[in-house]
């Protein structure tokens, strides 16, 4: 089933232990925007994140109900690690395999998917992936460097090498500019932008300026509920519900 | 008071250097005893047989320890190659199934087993394979040693894949990669340092051993590589020639121990030390 939307999400409600954390969250995010997500810290946004590309697998105290589309296909009928090879992501801190090189921390994926036969093609891949992740020109003359060798900058735009390497159709990213300086975070904004070409961006943040300057559409979460979604500008200039207007003036 | 916190410092120093001076002196024993008769005799210690129990009324025996050197290896090398596999399974187990209750079990078994008595491995042992197969022999010994060992490599190779963050691992699992495939590729490099050093560390302890040994691996004082036949240890060697009335055999206790601590088990450890330390996660 074909569908204009990247991921579709019907009433998701999460359980961590006995605690609920999400309740009750319908969202369609559309293909090739940015959408942000957004709320103060605690108010279930990674969780809803982790939830698209069933990351919570792991963890058996972890309870999702409802129901998760990803390019029309629900994600409970589909093997979780076929599902991770269209929906990449993007982690908090900078997660690359820190003994392997800059090259192997992009082809791997690639490779043990044995998605290519050649070696030209899996250079072909890397380069591609180090490209559009804006890391290329620093990192080109020495790919057999160690990823722990990188600034925490670089790291990041590796780690979405790495994602993009396996050509996913979402790319989730889970605050990755938290850990980052201000020059870092300006040129992973710019990046993202960018890459709403070739990927649907799904995005946590906990600044809304950050939502404000780089996403398409928007979802407000606080305590575990939807607030309020819509286009970035609209939910900025007038947004419906007053929480929202205190979150965005960076009062709550 | 600040005279009172120097003499604590004084105090704290003495005793600290204390310990290290009874080391340097069981190391420093061995050196200035046994060396000499390394050098009294050569490279004969390395290739000649041990002399046989009634050697003074051979005339001029051979002197050495080969029997006893090569013996070692075969325990030890049977020891390891039931140990490594039985060991690295289990700290797998331990480390990344940590809520199932055959990890709990396995991680308070090695553990306990760590503890145990190790003269008490070799009694089991004796029971169970000696005397259904009716002659201690380097198997039996090195089935003795691996009971030893098996617990020490759990517990290192447990320590390892923990150090290794879960958003790393997260990291492969966000690929589609099976979590098998994340700890036995993605991760092996990271953890293959800790692991090795884990399996030096039980070599180096299994070397070392004589309780174990004593009732199931025997004594031979001719070379064999049968690893039905009896063999003798360099550790059994010291045990059983170290209080001899035999200026001879007093002599091989020495050599014995020197080439078990200097050549054997401080190398091992040293190589161990040195791999965790150069490969800090």
């Amino acid at each position: 089933m074909k569908s204009d939307y990247a991921v579709v999400i019907n009433s998701l409600s999460i359980k961590i232990g006995n605690k609920q954390v999400l309740k009750n969250i319908n969202l369609k995010i559309p293909k090739n925007t940015v959408f942000a997500i957004m709320g103060p810290s605690g108010s279930g946004k990674s969780t809803l994140l982790r939830s698209i590309n069933k990351l919570w697998d792991l963890y058996p105290e972890v309870k999702v109900s409802g129901e998760i589309y990803v390019d029309g296909i629900n994600v409970n009928e589909i093997d979780p690690h076929e599902l991770r090879k269209i929906v990449g992501m993007v982690f908090q801190r900078p997660n690359p395999f820190p003994h392997m090189s800059i090259y192997d921390n992009v082809a791997i994926g690639p490779k043990l998917h044995k998605l290519y036969k050649k070696k030209e093609e899996l250079d072909k891949i890397v380069e591609w992936a180090l490209k559009k992740a804006y890391l290329w020109d620093e990192v080109k003359d020495d790919l057999k460097r160690k990823a722990s060798k990188l600034s925490g900058g670089q790291q990041q735009r590796l780690c979405i090498a790495r994602a993009i390497a396996l050509k996913p159709k979402v790319l989730l990213m889970d605050e990755p500019t938290s850990a980052l300086d201000i020059v870092s975070t300006k040129r992973l904004e710019e990046n993202i932008v960018e890459l709403k070409k070739d990927f649907t961006i799904v995005i946590v943040t906990h600044n809304p300026q950050q939502a404000a300057r780089i996403s398409d559409y928007v979802a407000f979460i606080y305590n575990g509920e939807l607030i309020e979604v819509g286009p970035t500008k609209e939910v900025f200039t007038r947004p419906k519900h007053e929480l929202t207007e205190k979150y965005v003036l960076g009062k709550v | 008071m600040p005279r009172l916190y120097k003499l604590w410092i004084a105090l704290i120093y003495l005793v600290g250097l204390s310990s290290l001076a009874v080391l340097l002196w069981v190391l420093g024993s061995i050196i200035v005893n046994g060396l000499p008769v390394i050098m009294k005799y050569g490279l004969d210690i390395f290739t000649k047989n041990i002399p046989p129990p009634m050697f003074l009324f051979f005339g001029k025996p051979e002197v050495g320890l080969a029997p006893a050197i090569i013996g070692t290896l075969m325990v030890v090398g049977i020891a390891i190659l039931i140990s490594f596999p039985i060991g690295l399974t289990a700290g797998i187990l331990i480390a990344e199934f940590r809520h199932s209750k055959v990890a709990k079990v396995a991680e308070e078994l090695a553990s306990t087993l760590v503890e145990v008595p190790t003269i008490t491995a070799g009694i089991s042992i004796y029971w169970l394979l000696v005397i259904p197969m009716h002659n201690p022999s380097a198997l039996a010994g090195g089935v003795a040693l691996s009971l030893i060992m098996i617990p020490y490599i759990a517990i290192y190779t447990a320590e390892t894949y923990k150090r290794v963050p879960m958003a790393i691992k997260e990291g492969g699992l966000a690929l589609g990669l099976k979590y098998s495939t994340v700890l036995f590729k993605v991760i092996r490099g990271l953890v293959l340092p800790g692991v090795v050093s884990g399996v030096l560390m039980a070599l180096a302890k299994g070397a070392g051993e004589a309780a174990p040994l004593l009732f199931t691996a025997g004594w031979n004082d001719k070379v064999t590589l049968n690893p039905f036949d009896q063999v003798s240890t360099l550790s059994v060697l010291i045990y059983k020639f170290g209080f001899s009335s035999q200026e001879l055999w007093r002599e091989l206790s020495w050599a014995a121990s020197f080439i078990l601590v200097f050549v054997i088990i401080l190398p091992l450890i040293i190589i161990s030390k040195a791999m965790v330390r150069k490969h800090e996660i």
